[in-house]
């Protein structure tokens, strides 16, 4: 049996943003996946409000790292997939995706396929998807690990607006360690082989977080402190 | 002062830029005059009404050139076939064509619910893959031709028999092909579906089903194809209906316009079949207008 991930223990406060940062095969998705319960863990267990997470709810939202969108559906048709499930009737259902739509800054794109949109575009979509159940926990994998570079900052700054008016409790997965100090009220860093959590930052950076973070020496400082976190236990594999 | 010289060289070049040109110029009269001009017909053939009409149009030349030489005992001309087409209507023998239509639809449907549900059990649960596999890949394979004495036996001679053939025919490609799309829906969707909490049912209608409908359009297509056949053979085999007709066209008397007519229509009723399932697929998955694009 292979052991993934192995006494790993962390708290979510309320209403916080917490980046999860580590290489590849460190179980970041994996313990991501826990959360959500579309994976039960071999031992121990995840309680969210005291209850214990047995499988997949419409109170905790999900963004994949591949959008993974319905592709016979539109995008409206798509951020209502969730909705449907919660058993939101028709006439209700689209005006709360329609607003949605607006929040990710997709209007006029409400008929077109995922297939006819960029993939910024459909992660726009992921996340309206997650948003328009209203969970109280956000969970995201990797959700800006498969676009480019400029769409990528774009999205994270949108991220933090619409987090900042609305602030849900949010898992961010990434192997960013720029993005998850830009985003996150905490960095939880993992190592791989065996996994398990090395260290908790606290990130120093204000509310509303301005873009200038970005080019702040304190924010060199700090990756380059994760960075010498992870190195300490890198290997380089193929 | 490196500037300059600079500009002066690309001055030099761009004056020596036309010469080069106008030396192709030169030598492009003679290549010219060698290429053929474009030519109409190349530009025709790139028409699809132009291929379409060269094609059938042709095959109804030869079709008619045969019929004129070897006579009308052999085979009829196609004017001859367009009269007995008529002659279908005005006598009556096209009545022959409704109870058969009715076991070619009702058979089709039949065929259809329950191919799709079986497709999705055995493409979604390995139990039900392994219960019914063997059964269904043992009779696809057979011919069905050799199972309809069983059907005579138990079903005797009436609808209830015909229907059961074209049943029969017509129910293996979708199951199969069901099956394989219900098999090959991708990971991540079912994953995406799971954290969103679909339950059970809506997972088979909302994504199963979607996420497989090319393969399940292709195998409902393909059962079309059979149903026809097994609406003509359930007949031709007990001597009734149309199928009687179309033997007895051929024998005494013989008749080969009437026996052509009735395969024509037999083949506009098939054509005309499909063209309304490809209606009924646009309708209930605007998606496929997009996904053909794409394939192309």
């Amino acid at each position: 049996m292979l052991r993934v991930l192995n006494d790993v223990n962390i708290t979510l406060e309320e209403r916080t943003f917490t980046c999860l940062v580590g290489p590849s095969g460190c179980g970041k998705s994996t313990l991501l996946r826990i959360i959500d319960g579309l994976m039960a863990p071999d031992t121990g267990e995840v309680r969210i409000g005291g209850e214990v997470v047995t499988s997949p709810s419409l109170d905790r939202g999900f963004v994949f790292q591949h959008f993974n969108l319905l592709p016979w559906r539109t995008v409206l048709g798509n951020i209502e997939f969730g909705l449907e499930n919660l058993g939101v009737k028709k006439g209700e259902r689209r005006p709360k995706a329609t607003e949605i739509l607006k929040l990710v800054d997709l209007e006029g794109f409400e008929s077109y396929y995922p297939g006819q949109l960029s993939g910024g575009m459909q992660q726009r979509v992921g996340l309206a998807r997650a948003l328009a159940v209203d969970p109280s926990l956000l969970l995201m994998d990797e959700p800006f690990g498969s676009v480019d570079d400029q769409t990528r900052m774009l999205l994270q700054e949108e991220l933090l607006n619409i987090w900042e008016r609305d602030q849900k409790t949010v898992v961010f997965v990434t192997h960013d360690i720029e993005e998850a100090l830009y985003l996150g009220d905490r960095v939880v860093v993992m190592r791989a082989r065996p996994s398990k959590v090395s260290r908790v930052i606290e990130v120093p950076f204000g509310r509303p977080r301005v873009d200038e973070v970005r080019g702040s020496p304190e924010l060199a400082r700090l990756k380059q402190e994760i960075w010498d976190e992870l190195k300490s236990g890198a290997t380089v594999e193929g | 002062m490196a500037d300059t010289t600079h500009r002066e060289g690309l001055a030099t070049d761009a004056a020596g830029a036309p010469a080069v040109v106008d030396a192709a110029v030169a030598d492009a009269p003679p290549s010219a005059a060698s290429r053929p001009p474009p030519s109409r017909l190349k530009a025709l053939l790139e028409k699809k009404w132009f291929l379409r009409l060269v094609v059938y149009g042709g095959i109804l030349l030869v079709f008619q050139i045969i019929a004129m030489r070897q006579g009308p005992f052999f085979l009829p001309t196609i004017p001859d076939i367009l009269a007995a087409i008529v002659e279908l209507f005005a006598e009556g023998y096209i009545t022959v064509m409704g109870p058969t239509l009715q076991q070619l639809v009702v058979g089709f449907f039949l065929a259809m619910a329950i191919a799709i549900p079986l497709g999705v059990l055995m493409g979604r649960y390995g139990f039900w893959e392994d219960v019914l596999a063997p059964w269904v890949n043992t009779i696809y394979v057979t011919s069905k031709e050799s199972l309809l004495p069983i059907l005579i036996l138990i079903f005797g001679l009436g609808f209830g028999y015909r229907v059961m053939v074209v049943v029969l025919f017509a129910v293996f490609f979708p199951i199969i092909n069901t099956a394989a799309g219900i098999r090959y829906v991708e990971r991540e969707l079912r994953e995406t579906a799971e954290a969103f909490a679909t339950p059970p049912w809506r997972m088979v209608t909302r994504v199963y089903l979607p996420a497989a409908a090319p393969f399940i359009v292709a195998g409902v297509r393909m059962g079309l194809a059979m149903a026809i056949k097994g609406m003509v053979i359930a007949e031709i085999w007990v001597y009734i209906g149309t199928g009687e007709l179309l033997t007895a066209f051929t024998l005494s008397p013989r008749r080969l316009d009437l026996y052509y007519a009735l395969a024509t229509v037999i083949i506009v009723v098939a054509v005309t079949a499909n063209a309304l399932l490809k209606l009924a697929e646009q309708r209930l998955r605007p998606y496929s207008k997009l996904q053909r694009q794409e394939a192309v």
